[in-house]
């Protein structure tokens, strides 16, 4: 019986944390810019997005390799090479770039965002700016999770472009196929409104989701090294199985349509 | 602010009640800070003597009980005026708790750039001012990361009287300091008070060092005041609860020993 | 806090992002391409169109002429309406192709039973409504039929316009009478049982007029 009960309070506890973690994403998200806000937005777009722009581009790079070689041994085989524009060009904007990107950012700046804001809280500086009359959640928080929020969906689009780079660098500069059918094949597949626009709007849920995460377990975290390790993974792990879950629910109303 | 004569108590806790989840920290205490008195709260660790500190600064609500900034209730206040209560107190953490993303400059230019528009060649005036009553005049460039940790204290005193507060609070400001540094910090804070005329709080449970710049004491545990008077009055107390916690001795009261055992493991934990 | 270095980077940033996204909307998605210049729509009916999806391409003699806009299903007839849009560049005759098509056009009117038979002002009439149409006129002739055909053997579907012999020519907005459905692989299987030929093209749906179309034998596979 005690397990049970142990059970649902944790499973309330958790409950109750997603509601702790709704209202302060309500807050932040509802607020209005100021100029101090903009300038430590900026400088959070920095550290977030600039800082994991090496990440992004080499996986991007290897992940577009990886599908023109792929792709094209697969499609050789029937006799289809040609389709490989079309191919590498579908699945990056539809899935792997906003898939991998977040995942990768949730690794990288989601667990460097949970450690910061954990720390923070740890050696109780949220705590004495708070007393000094400063809210943490405007100033520390805030221009973290914007700048989240602004800057995966970037790096999505930049992943997916090096990624496509990179596959018609294989396949074509390397594997033979024909330059011509590469890019016409993909311009004939792919639809702006359709393929890119969507796997954008869904970089944006995942950025949403990864960095409300990573921000949450941050600043509701135990404020010592072990809650902050705990924290961390927490973010990483959190993080990665809603990008995941929502890909699915994203993929199914978006292209499992009928056509 | 009343136009009256402001009362001889700066601070008046009345009935207050405090749980966190099922712990009892605070069990329908009332204890008054006067102003220009250096006010100690002692007890063991963990009785949380920094939650009261909380308290009154209005980051943590009471269960019950009234927490009074004079004679205005902070947990009932608006946020401006709760803003504008915050300009008046000055909080010293156990660690400093300086940004560590800022320079000592900003860190004590902080609450002056928060509550102040002071233009920026004043605020550099200020902060060179405080810096220079702490003893740290020179640092303004150094970031956190590079000072002492007694240096990182003093830059903390430094930002916490960056307003010219009424009130000040130190958290355990004697812990885990060398003997030099221990005095340092007394001399400042006695030498802050009569400067200043600054209300002071101080929460710690080093013995020694309190008695010797306290001007009234309340002793705290289990909830409850154990008892309270100036360190004079202190060492002829009756309680015996707090003979022993003067005294350090492990003998006396035996439920006091057995919770000091909770307390202890307690604050581990949390 | 260094601002001024991350303006820049940030600053660098969104160049960066601006680039990959141009790049994502012109090479990958040829959104430019999509844009037909001097575009406008027609339609056609078919029997069957099964494997026709929105934005297939529509050819002419193997050059894209157009994109298949929407599918629908008309209640009354159960024919599968399809619009498409068409490039006019490509399907519009120049100026001096403009004159050579109306001088013939005109000369083929005058030597027509009705032209012949209708008092002068008439045939003034007859003449301008022959210019009049000119105007807006594509370069699909009337005996000109559309068919839904397969991209390879086993690709997608797309439209393709035959042209006719025809002289005259269909107007923009108008719908192309002849079409051909798609061929499922039943229809095709009983066919060959029941003795059509396999590959050879047989003469389309003859009747100019007639919105359905026949079960003429067209190859399926080009």
């Amino acid at each position: 019986m005690n397990a049970i009960a142990l059970l649902g309070r944790r499973v309330i506890e958790r409950v109750r944390g997603i509601g702790v973690a709704t209202v302060m994403l309500l807050q932040i998200l509802f607020s209005m810019p100021t100029r101090l806000g903009v300038t430590l937005f900026i400088y959070q777009m920095h550290r977030i997005g600039v800082m994991s722009l090496l990440i992004i581009g080499v996986s991007g790079l290897f992940i577009g390799l990886v599908l023109g070689l792929q792709g094209y041994s697969i499609l050789v085989n029937v006799g289809s090479e040609a389709m490989l524009g079309t191919m590498v060009s579908l699945t990056l904007l539809r899935e792997l770039a906003p898939v991998v990107a977040a995942l990768l950012f949730a690794g990288r700046a989601g667990s460097a965002l949970t450690a910061e804001i954990g720390l923070m809280k740890a050696t109780e500086q949220l705590s004495s700016m708070e007393m000094i009359g400063v809210d943490p959640l405007k100033r520390i928080v805030s221009p973290r999770l914007w700048a989240g929020i602004v800057s995966l969906p970037m790096l999505t689009v930049i992943f997916a472009a090096i990624g496509i780079l990179g596959g018609k660098m294989v396949g074509v500069d390397f594997l033979g196929v024909d330059e011509g059918s590469y890019w016409s094949g993909m311009q004939n597949a792919v639809q702006f409104g359709h393929d890119v626009v969507n796997g954008i709007i869904k970089s944006i849920v995942f950025a949403l989701i990864c960095t409300w995460i990573a921000v949450y377990q941050g600043y509701a975290c135990e404020p010592t090294s072990e809650g902050i390790a705990t924290s961390t993974t927490r973010t990483v792990v959190y993080s990665s199985l809603c990008v995941l879950g929502f890909d699915f629910v994203l993929t199914a109303v978006m292209f499992g349509g009928v056509q | 602010m009343n136009n009256q004569i402001p009362s001889r108590s700066l601070i008046e806790i009345k009935n207050l009640s405090f749980k966190r989840g099922e712990r009892i920290i605070y069990d329908n205490i009332s204890l008054t800070i006067r102003r220009g008195q250096i006010t100690a709260i002692m007890g063991p660790s963990g009785t949380g003597k920094t939650t009261l500190l909380r308290l009154i600064g209005g980051q943590l609500v009471p269960d019950q009980g009234q927490v009074l900034l004079d004679g205005k209730d902070i947990a009932t206040m608006t946020r401006s005026d709760l803003f504008a209560a915050r300009a008046r107190m000055g909080m010293l953490f156990q660690s400093g708790a300086l940004f560590t993303d800022m320079t000592t400059y900003e860190n004590v230019a902080f609450p002056l750039r928060a509550h102040t528009k002071l233009p920026e060649h004043l605020i550099a005036e200020i902060v060179a001012l405080k810096l220079e009553s702490v003893g740290l005049r020179g640092a303004e460039q150094l970031m956190p990361s590079e000072l002492s940790g007694g240096m990182n204290r003093r830059v903390a005193l430094a930002r916490a009287i960056a307003l010219d507060p009424e009130l000040i609070m130190y958290d355990e400001p004697f812990a885990g300091q060398d003997p030099i540094v221990m005095g340092v910090l007394s001399r400042l804070i006695r030498s802050l008070r009569e400067a200043l005329d600054l209300t002071t709080i101080i929460v710690s449970h080093d013995v020694a060092e309190t008695l010797s710049i306290a001007d009234y004491i309340y002793v705290v545990a289990e909830g409850k005041i154990q008892g309270e008077g100036t360190p004079a009055e202190l060492r002829e107390h009756a309680s015996p609860f707090v003979r022993q916690f003067l005294t350090g001795s492990i003998e006396g009261p035996v439920d006091y020993q057995f919770s000091h055992q909770a307390y202890l493991s307690d604050e581990v934990r949390s | 806090m260094k601002s001024r270095t991350s303006e820049l980077t940030v600053g660098i940033f969104v160049i960066i992002f601006g680039v990959a996204l141009f790049f994502l909307a012109m090479k990958v998605s040829g959104l430019s391409g999509t844009n037909l210049r001097d575009a406008y729509e027609m339609t056609a009916q078919f029997d069957n169109v099964n494997g026709l999806k929105p934005r297939a391409k529509v050819t002419m003699s193997g050059v894209t002429i157009g994109r298949v806009t929407d599918i629908t299903l008309d209640p009354v007839s159960r024919l599968a309406t399809v619009h498409f849009e068409l490039d006019g560049k490509l399907t519009s005759f120049n100026k001096e192709q403009l004159k050579m098509v109306k001088a013939n056009a005109l000369e083929e009117l005058r030597y027509s039973t009705e032209y012949t038979e209708a008092m002068p002002a008439q045939q003034k009439e007859m003449e301008k409504q022959l210019v009049d149409n000119m105007n807006s006129i594509t370069s699909i002739d009337e005996d000109a039929y559309i068919m839904v055909a397969t991209n390879g053997l086993l690709g997608e579907k797309y439209l393709k316009v035959v042209p006719g012999g025809g002289l005259n020519y269909v107007k923009r907005g108008e719908s192309i009478a002849n079409t051909q459905g798609t061929m499922d692989l039943e229809d095709l299987i009983s066919k060959f049982i029941t003795g059509g030929a396999g590959k050879s093209s047989e003469k389309m749906a003859d009747a100019k007029t007639s919105s359905e179309s026949t079960g003429a034998e067209a190859s399926f596979v080009e």
